[in-house]
């Protein structure tokens, strides 16, 4: 997949993956690879900056929790009700783009 | 300054304050969160660093990313804007561009959960007595090195990484058809037109490897019967065809497939909708030897606990502490014993849940576990269980 396509649905992927309960870092990489079947696939160098934005939108917000198994903790994310509006607004969107595109195309899309 | 400090310290660079503290920590926590599954995939501990601190990303770009958001307001309030102008930052990408360099598949456990024979630790070179040793004497301190490695499960140095090549003949043999995909080597079951593509991971000596955790992606995926057979090195049936995992110098752990089995995405039955929909628990299988090892750095003792289950069943211990602090462990009952994931004192102050909806009511202060037998599967894709009832468990 071009990595141009892309550029955009980083906001969408990431609240929907937080739509289903708190994740840190490591959760959010290792389920988007997995759900995909490792089709989409980041970087923490994008992901935290990302969750960082979301933060500051009031998308989101976080805090830090130990793990189980020791060592220094990890932030975990939570989806906020803005979040979870912006997140149907993006659906939305991503509806009409895709019928949109399908007009013009045809097929599936 | 060492290389995590160094990193930390470059990342964070132009943040100042409680901001640049909180930055640095986050980066810390996910630094060491990678560098631990690569501890555990058997890196050394400089090398999971190196590993993990390469898996951030350059830290200049990182820097420049947090400063653009932290301490340029006006640039990080334009939000989306923002994203959609830092194309440099953003890396999505397919996964065929493999993330992790060269690596070898090495040992990552040694699992010291129950009895097993006095030979089988006689095999050992040298070298894996003394690890075996060192482990075990964590865990049974009161004895002495040789008796307390003996009562090690020697069968179970396994390796997690599989050599792309030879899964791709072992396919071939067993009339599954292989294509090369855009995403990578795809893999085509009995012509159900599967296609799967699997990303190499890692390579050794130009050779590409594959977690088995994408090995359980593609089972998954096949969508025909699957059955394991044997501990170590294991046969597995698909739609009625079989391929051997592992090789007598690096062998395979069925545990191991097992975990990543449940760790796929597309598992079915109701097993998968307890511990995934109800319990939100998706990648939270932990394979024996991960978590223990911590708890024998803390000095935990771990519950041994007397089950009332078929020999040789693979059960379940599920663990639900909070919201935050919840697991499930795939065991092997041997000699009717399974360790658990648990100190021993909250076994016993705790005994195990008899339902989900108990089970669900856990609190940190007052942890729920529930241990599920799955011997009567039949099918691996749609696992059956039984939760073990409380009076079948006893803890030692």
């Amino acid at each position: 997949m071009d990595a141009n396509l892309l550029k955009g649905t980083l906001d969408l992927i990431l609240l929907s993956i937080l739509e289903r309960g708190e994740k840190y870092g490591g959760q959010i990489i290792g389920e988007v690879q997995l759900e995909t079947g490792g089709y989409f696939s980041f970087k923490e160098g994008t992901l935290y900056p990302a969750l960082h934005r979301l933060e500051k939108q009031k998308l989101v917000t976080a805090e830090f929790r130990q793990l189980p198994r020791g060592g220094s903790p990890v932030r975990f994310y939570q989806l906020t009700d803005a979040g979870g509006t912006a997140l149907e607004q993006k659906r939305s969107e991503l509806a009409r783009f895709n019928a949109a595109v399908r007009t013009l195309v045809g097929g599936e899309v | 300054m060492n290389l995590l400090e160094k990193y930390l310290n470059d990342a964070t660079r132009g943040l100042w304050g409680k901001r640049k503290k909180a930055v640095s920590l986050e980066l810390r926590g996910a630094i060491e969160d990678k560098q631990h599954r690569y501890r555990v995939a058997g890196l050394g501990e400089r090398e999971a660093l190196e590993r993990a601190i390469a898996d951030l990303g350059n830290a200049r770009a990182m820097r420049s990313s947090f400063f653009r958001l932290h301490s340029a307001p006006l640039l990080g309030q334009l939000g989306t804007l923002v994203l959609a102008s830092s194309a440099a930052v953003l890396v999505l990408w397919p996964s065929s561009s493999a993330q992790v360099a060269a690596t070898q598949a090495k040992p990552y456990q040694v699992d010291c959960v129950a009895l097993t024979k006095q030979s089988a630790y006689e095999q050992r070179t040298p070298a894996e007595r003394r690890l075996i040793e060192s482990l075990a004497l964590k865990q049974n301190a009161n004895l002495d090195a040789r008796a307390a490695a003996e009562l090690c499960d020697a069968s179970l140095k396994t390796y997690d990484y599989l050599k792309l090549s030879d899964l791709e003949s072992e396919w071939r043999k067993m009339g599954a058809s292989l294509r090369t995909l855009p995403k990578g080597p795809g893999v085509q079951f009995d012509g159900t037109s599967i296609e799967v593509p699997v990303a190499s991971e890692m390579v050794v000596k130009g050779e590409p490897y594959i977690g088995l955790y994408q090995l359980g992606l593609l089972l998954n995926r096949s969508y025909l019967p699957l059955k394991l057979e044997g501990w170590v090195n294991p046969r597995i049936y698909v739609g009625g065809r079989s391929f051997q995992l592992g090789t007598p110098e690096t062998p395979v752990s069925a545990v191991s497939v097992y975990t990543a089995l449940f760790n796929g995405a597309q598992m079915n039955g109701p097993v998968f909708q307890e511990l995934k929909t109800s319990l939100f628990l998706y990648d939270q299988a932990v394979a024996p030897g991960n978590v223990p090892q911590e708890l024998f750095d803390k000095g935990t003792p771990l519950a041994r606990l007397k089950v009332n289950a078929k020999n040789d069943a693979l059960v379940v211990f599920v663990y639900v502490g909070d919201e935050k602090f919840r697991f499930f462990n795939l065991l092997r009952t041997q000699n009717g014993h399974v360790n658990a994931f648990i100190s021993a004192q909250d076994a016993r102050a705790f005994p195990p849940a008899a339902t989900w909806d108990q089970l669900k009511t856990g609190k940190l202060e007052r942890p729920q576990w529930l241990l599920l037998d799955l011997s009567k599967t039949t099918d691996w894709r749609k696992p059956k269980y039984e939760i073990i009832p409380p009076s079948s468990i006893k803890v030692e």
